[in-house]
C-alpha cells in the first residue's frame, strides 16, 4: 500500500439541495474505480443520506459519533462498497445533532485514518454553522458544489470565503445540474458568467439528467452508468482530481424536435438574425 | 393555455424575450457587492454618523441628505459617499442655503464613473 497519506477533500455548497451528497458519492466511487482507496465520511450528523445514496443503509453497524466518542475503532465503522472493494463509507449518526463531533476531533480522525487511503472525501452539512466548521477543519483542499440559479451562487460565494479565511486554497466550482439548452436561450447564467462572478476555477459542469433520480433510487451511483451525461462529468471530475490533465469540455445540448425546428426556422431566417 | 405556450415558445425562438440568465448575473453581481463588504446595517449607521460628525467640523452639511454605497469599479470594490453641503463655514463664498452645493466624498480615488450604473448597491438606512 501507498505510504504517502492521502488527500482529504471536503464537498460542500452552503445552500442545501445543489448535489453535495450525489457528488460525493460518485466522485468517491469514480475515484475508487480508478483504482484509488477512497474513504468517505457523511458529517451530516442527524440528517444522514449518503448512506442511501450510495445504497449502503442496510450494512450500518457503527457510525460516525461512535468512532469519534471511541464505542468502536474507526474501520469498525467503515462500509465497504457493494461493487468497488476499495471504496469504504463512514455514515453519520441519525439520532445525534451536529455537536457531537468538534472540528478538532474531527482533525485528529482523518490524520489518523490518512495514511491507509488515497483520498478520504467529506460530504459537509449545508450551511454555514459548526457542522461545516467541522467538515471543514481537515480539509486539504475544498470543492464547492452549486447550481446555476442566484441564490445557489450567493451562496457559494459565501461559502469561498468561508473556505479561503480558514487558510485553505481556493476551492474549485462543481457547476451541477446545468441545462444547456436554457444557457443557449440565455435563461440560465453562463459559465462564463458564474465564474467570473465568484472568481474561481471550473472543476466540471455536471448536466441536469433523470439518471440521478433512478440511480439514487436504486442506490447505485450514476458514474457506473456509462452512458449518463451526469456520469461521464463526474467521471472526468474524479479524472481531474486524480491529477489527470483532461481539457476543458463543454456540455453539449441534445436537440429536441423542438429546439430542431426552431433551428430549422432561424437557419429559414437566413444572416438576418445573426446581425 | 397551449396557445400561451406556443405564444412563449415563439417568442422565445426569435430571441425577443428569454435573458434572464443577464437579469441574474446583474443582480448577484450587487449581492455579492453588498454581501463581501460585510458591513452591517449597524455598522453603516455607526460609519454614517462618524463621518457626520468629522465632516460637520470642517462643512455644514445636509445630514438627510448623505448616502453611502458600495459600488463596483473593474475589478475592486469602492465606497462612495454623496452628501450635499448646506453651507460653508468661514468661506468667502456667499452660499444660499436653499441651493445647496453637492459634494461628492469619495475613499477611493479615481472617481468612478456615475452614468455607469453597472454595479452599485444603495445601502441607504431606513428613514
Amino acid at each position: 500500500m501507498d505510504q504517502t497519506p492521502g488527500t482529504v477533500i471536503v464537498v460542500t455548497s452552503g445552500k442545501g439541495g445543489v448535489g453535495k451528497t450525489t457528488t460525493t458519492a460518485n466522485i468517491g466511487t469514480a475515484l475508487a474505480l480508478r483504482g484509488n482507496r477512497v474513504l468517505v465520511i457523511d458529517t451530516d450528523i442527524g440528517l444522514r443520506n449518503l448512506d442511501v445514496v450510495m445504497g449502503l443503509e442496510n450494512r450500518i453497524v457503527y457510525d460516525l459519533v461512535q468512532v469519534i466518542e471511541e464505542v468502536c475503532m474507526p474501520n469498525q465503522a467503515m462500509i465497504r462498497d457493494r461493487n468497488i472493494k476499495s471504496l469504504f463509507l463512514i455514515p453519520a449518526a441519525q439520532t445525534r445533532d451536529k455537536s457531537a463531533v468538534t472540528a478538532e476531533q474531527m482533525q485528529e480522525l482523518c490524520e489518523k485514518l490518512k495514511p491507509d487511503f488515497e483520498y478520504i472525501l467529506i460530504d459537509s452539512p449545508a450551511g454555514i454553522e459548526q457542522g461545516f466548521h467541522t467538515a471543514l477543519a481537515p480539509a486539504d483542499r475544498a470543492v464547492v458544489v452549486a447550481t446555476p440559479e442566484v441564490s445557489s451562487i450567493r451562496d457559494a460565494d459565501r461559502v469561498i470565503g468561508l473556505v479561503e479565511a480558514a487558510t485553505l486554497p481556493t476551492p474549485d466550482l462543481i457547476l451541477n445540474r446545468v441545462r444547456p439548452g436554457l444557457i443557449r436561450h440565455g435563461d440560465m447564467m453562463s459559465t462564463e458568467d458564474i465564474l467570473s462572478l465568484l472568481s474561481v476555477n471550473l472543476l466540471g459542469l455536471v448536466p441536469e439528467d433523470e439518471n440521478i433520480v433512478i440511480s439514487t433510487n436504486r442506490g447505485i451511483p450514476v458514474v457506473h452508468e456509462t452512458r449518463s451525461g451526469s456520469g461521464t462529468a463526474f467521471r472526468r471530475i474524479a479524472a481531474i482530481l486524480d491529477g489527470e490533465d483532461l481539457p476543458f469540455l463543454e456540455l453539449e445540448h441534445n436537440p429536441g424536435i423542438f429546439n430542431r425546428l426552431r433551428n430549422f426556422i432561424r437557419l429559414g431566417k437566413g444572416p438576418k438574425n445573426d446581425a | 393555455m397551449m396557445l400561451e405556450n406556443l405564444v412563449a415558445f415563439f417568442r422565445r425562438s426569435f430571441g425577443q424575450i428569454g435573458a434572464s440568465g443577464e437579469a441574474a448575473r446583474n443582480r448577484l453581481q450587487l449581492v455579492l457587492v453588498h454581501d463581501r463588504s460585510g458591513l452591517s446595517n449597524d455598522n453603516l449607521n455607526l460609519m454614517k454618523n462618524d463621518l457626520v460628525e468629522v465632516i460637520s467640523k470642517y462643512l455644514t452639511i445636509d445630514q438627510d441628505s448623505l448616502e453611502v454605497e458600495v459600488q463596483r469599479s473593474g475589478d475592486s470594490v469602492i465606497l462612495v459617499t454623496n452628501i450635499q453641503i448646506a453651507g460653508i463655514e468661514r468661506g468667502p463664498i456667499k452660499t444660499d442655503p436653499q441651493d445647496p452645493i453637492d459634494l461628492e466624498a469619495e475613499s477611493i480615488l479615481p472617481v468612478p464613473d456615475h452614468g455607469e450604473e453597472d454595479a452599485s448597491v444603495s445601502m441607504k438606512s431606513p428613514e
